[in-house]
């Protein structure tokens, strides 16, 4: 993994959000890490610490008070946790979205959609809107249409926190087989360690806000994991004695 | 269920089908004995409505270009919501306090109608418009933001969809307000259009003043069938 290129570098980060009656509310305090090429990382950490709105500021949505964000992505791509697919536009259209804006020819977007449609298995459901769609349908469109664009880095905000436990289970093991047909990094946001160490390389543990990192593991465990494998239960046992258990937002 | 929500959808639009046909049905009958009966100069009549009609389109068009560029490049950021009330303020002046004005500045003129009319139309597309940009869900945007949307594209791909049902309820209510101003303005001060013909037929020809209003009446309800209700229908797809 050392000689592997570093993708994204964060160093320094702090943040501060200012509340409506104007206080300063500090939530993130010298957040360094770093992300090898073709590595699943998972940023796990206590409800309301801050991770999505790291995973904002490495999507260049928001912008840290200090510190700096390297990225060497080519492209990046993001699955949001509520789909954030678009209620206008069919399936077909919404996976076609970003090679619309990249102004790829009707032909080529229409050749890669359909692959990517395919992939996720929503085949036969093209002309369906996403109010036709189950929750767990409309996350498969969402991530089709992150890859279509075809990301060296995807950001994933706790794409499986909105729907059901198996719908989500069905579709961890289809994340993982992308990513292993694909090898692009992964930034995973969750608030599951089980989750986490299913499916990533490295998780980062978060510290409750103001939220700074507050351990790394590195998971070599063979994939496809076992969550049932008594190895997996001492990760699972180690990563979640580090997370500050204490909500923030109590 | 899916089946049978279908046939009560089918059956409601049946319905209202029933109802316009019937009303229109009924209208143009009305116009075809006054137009019998009593002369009516419905070639007038039609030309006046087509020059009022004319005159709407024209504003509205104007409204809403207008509205789409000041709700675009305003909403979502401070000096946008600094604007809102200035907006709030401009739009509760009596607009026909502004006629005067107009005058002064186009004369008795079409293009001082078309104005006038077009300043009435702007408030409701801007105002609903600017709540639908404001309002949208924030992940949309950020999805289009990192999916690359900008500029024109942006404008075509993003805002107009997520404000499109917003645009069509204002546009409804502004074409209403927009109605009110051509003919009132027409009444006030021009020497054509269909408000024209209803202040002069009032006093002189009652029949010719019917035939006016029920044509009047008639191009509202085709309007509203053939423009309002299949844009309204289309609104339902933005439904999560």
């Amino acid at each position: 993994m050392a000689n592997k290129n570093i993708i994204l570098k964060v160093e320094g980060l702090s943040h501060q959000f200012i509340l409506q009656d104007g206080k300063h509310l500090p939530v993130m305090h010298d957040v360094s890490f770093s992300v090898p090429e073709g590595e699943f990382v998972s940023l796990v950490g206590p409800s309301g610490c801050g991770k999505s709105t790291l995973l904002k500021m490495i999507a260049g949505l928001l912008k840290p008070d200090h510190g700096t964000i390297e990225s060497h992505a080519q492209k990046m791509s993001v699955v949001f946790q509520n789909f954030a697919i678009f209620p206008w536009l069919n399936v077909l259209d919404n996976v076609e979205f970003g090679l619309k804006m990249e102004g790829r020819p009707a032909k080529e977007r229409r050749r890669i959609a359909l692959e990517k449609i395919s992939e996720v298995g929503l085949s036969g459901f093209e002309d369906k809107y996403p109010a036709e769609l189950s929750g767990g349908m409309k996350q498969r469109v969402g991530i089709a249409r992150a890859l279509a664009v075809s990301p060296d880095l995807l950001l994933l905000d706790e794409p499986f926190s909105s729907i059901d436990a198996l719908t989500a289970e069905r579709l961890r093991a289809d994340l993982l087989s992308i990513w292993t047909k694909y090898k692009m990094t992964v930034v995973l946001v969750t608030h599951l360690v089980e989750e986490a160490i299913e499916l990533s390389d490295r998780v980062i543990v978060f510290s409750a806000r103001p939220t700074t990192v507050k351990k790394e593991f590195t998971i070599d465990l063979p994939r496809p994991r076992s969550k049932r494998s008594p190895e997996f239960f001492a990760l699972l046992d180690k990563v979640t004695a580090d997370i500050d258990k204490s909500d923030p937002l109590a | 269920m899916a089946r049978s929500h279908h046939s009560f959808k089918l059956r409601k639009s049946r319905h209202y089908f029933s109802v316009f046909a019937v009303f229109v049905v009924a209208i143009l009958i009305a116009l075809v004995i006054i137009g019998e009966t009593g002369r009516v100069p419905m070639g007038t009549i039609l030309s006046g409505l087509g020059l009022s009609l004319y005159r709407l389109v024209l504003a509205y068009a104007i409204s809403l270009i207008i509205a789409v560029i000041i709700a675009v490049s305003t909403s979502g950021t401070k000096f946008g919501n600094s604007l809102i009330p200035i907006f709030d303020l401009l739009q509760n002046l009596p607009s026909f306090a502004l006629i005067p004005l107009f005058v002064y500045l186009f004369g008795y003129t079409d293009q001082m109608a078309i104005i006038f009319a077009a300043t009435s139309i702007l408030w409701p597309i801007l105002f609903y418009m600017i709540h639908a940009l404001n309002t949208a869900r924030k992940d949309w945007n950020d999805a289009a933001t990192i999916f690359g949307a900008t500029g024109w594209k942006r404008l075509w791909f993003y805002s107009l969809p997520v404000s499109f049902p917003a645009l069509v309820t204002g546009s409804i209510v502004g074409v209403s307000v927009g109605w009110e101003a051509i003919i009132g303005v027409e009444i006030i001060g021009l020497s054509s259009g269909i408000g024209v013909f209803l202040n002069g037929a009032i006093g002189a020809d009652k029949q010719a003043f019917a035939a006016g209003l029920g044509l009047l009446l008639f191009s509202v309800l085709l309007i509203n069938r053939l423009v309002w209700m299949p844009l309204l229908k289309r609104t339902e797809l933005y439904g999560e």
